[in-house]
């Protein structure tokens, strides 16, 4: 199944993009021939999660050879194992937030298939709002559009609402990046008085030792009478 | 005081009902040993391809500052485009002089294992010539993928504020730990020396040894 390989990449980019403008996410990772390649990801809970990864040789012409893929929640709980397949998807919802690991090897018995000893795997997470399927929004509204609106306002108005939606996603992602930074800023300043406290606690500390040796020294003098 | 601890109670129960339903910010992690490569393939020639990456600390001893890493940009011809040396977190944005699979590729020149934290995005905004070419497509296309190009800017900047809040929290957590550790270390020393001090005074005036010589 020889395409041109131009071809071929912007099918796959158009499949996984599935909007007007193909706007890729995805990111192309070589795998080695023997060990993993593995990447993190930092997700909170209750977010859905789609990860799509599709395996193609070097010479970008073909499915490459078959991978091992494994996706670990961040307390090590296996959440998507597959064995010796090209392409998939894998789709979860996060149960705890924390760091993901999503992990891509080689298939072993495969040298055959290798040529430089890494294969090129495309890795596509969409996670939250970008994991909506869009597709089946637009099948749904066009029962509700009006009849009057013309083919190609339609799918203007989809990109609008998505860029609508994406809006408020970002506005949401601010204030809770604005929790985080009052969060850490109250543990600054706690540390800031422990800081003060702790100084303080060692002048303490060094006076009041000071002051046991000078008395059990007096001590032991006036018993060796020698004071 | 109390005014404040309650506003920050009300911010983070506003953040619990929040947080079900956010746009999830995420950067890509990787742990860079040696070098590690990532490839992004952009479709059209000038298109903008913007990102950028935070390194997340591991624990640093001495230096306050983090030593960096690395991160060169070459083009599908084999041409470097932007190279940034010795950073530990920065942002880039270029033009796509031709289409292909670009590399990104990271260094750490030093021996420990660094985790770099990353989003690259390739935008595209069709011109008059894709206009001419695509019978579909309309005028106000071309505005709604500004639209989208700057809705994506702003999550990309999210993306490395929320990556260097991380790292600025893992600073945070090493220096309480510091703090403690290295002051509660301070007291146990000063208490073992002053009574090392005791034991030597005792043992110079004890019959044993030399009575007279003090």
């Amino acid at each position: 199944m020889a395409i041109s390989p131009v071809l071929f990449i912007g099918l796959i980019c158009l499949a996984g993009g599935g909007s007007l403008f193909p706007a890729v996410e995805a990111i192309w990772l070589t795998v080695p021939t023997s060990g993993e390649r593995c990447v993190y990801e930092d997700i909170q809970a209750n977010v859905v999660v789609v990860l799509d990864y599709i395996c193609i040789d070097e010479a970008f012409t073909q499915l490459g050879p078959t991978l091992d893929v494994r996706v670990t929640s961040p307390y090590g709980k296996e959440l998507y194992k597959i064995a010796n397949v090209t392409h998939g998807q894998a789709a979860f919802t996060t149960s705890e937030s924390g760091t993901f690991l999503a992990c891509l090897a080689m298939h072993h018995d495969q040298s055959h298939h290798s040529v430089n000893n890494s294969v090129i795997v495309s890795l596509d997470w969409k996670m939250g709002i970008r994991a909506k399927d869009w597709d089946s929004v637009a099948k749904k509204e066009k029962i509700e559009a009006s009849p009057s609106f013309p083919i190609h306002i339609y799918g203007v108005e989809l990109e609008i609402r998505k860029s609508t939606e994406y809006a408020s996603a970002i506005r949401a992602n601010i204030l809770y990046l604005r929790i985080r930074e009052a969060y850490m800023r109250e543990i600054n300043e706690k540390t800031n008085q422990r800081v003060a406290q702790l100084a303080l606690m060692s002048f303490g500390v060094a006076f009041g030792v000071s002051i046991i040796q000078v008395w059990h020294l007096k001590r032991f003098f006036l018993k060796k009478k020698l004071l | 005081m109390e005014r404040r601890q309650a506003k920050i109670h009300v911010f983070v129960l506003i953040g619990l009902i929040l947080l079900n339903s956010i746009n999830q910010i995420s950067s890509l992690s990787v742990t860079v040993n040696d070098e590690e490569c990532v490839q992004e393939y952009v479709l059209y020639e000038g298109d903008t391809v913007s990102g950028n990456f935070v390194v997340v600390d591991h624990d640093i001893f001495w230096g306050s500052d983090h030593p960096g890493l690395d991160f060169t940009v070459t083009s599908p011809a084999g041409n470097i485009v932007q190279t940034l040396k010795g950073t530990s977190g920065d942002k880039f944005e270029f033009k796509a002089p031709r289409s292909g699979m670009y590399k990104f590729c990271f260094h750490n020149p030093y021996s420990t294992p660094e985790t770099v934290s990353f989003y690259i995005h390739v935008g595209h905004i069709p011109n008059e010539h894709d206009l001419a070419k695509d019978e579909h497509l309309d005028p106000v296309n071309v505005k709604i993928a500004e639209l989208r190009e700057a809705l994506e800017s702003v999550v990309a900047e999210q993306k490395y504020l929320k990556a260097r809040d991380t790292r600025h929290r893992h600073t945070n957590e090493s220096t309480r730990k510091r703090v403690i550790l290295y002051t509660v270390g301070e007291y146990i020393f000063l208490a073992a020396a002053s009574g090392l001090q005791v034991l030597y005074i005792r043992k110079l005036f004890s019959k044993s040894v030399a009575y007279n010589r003090v």
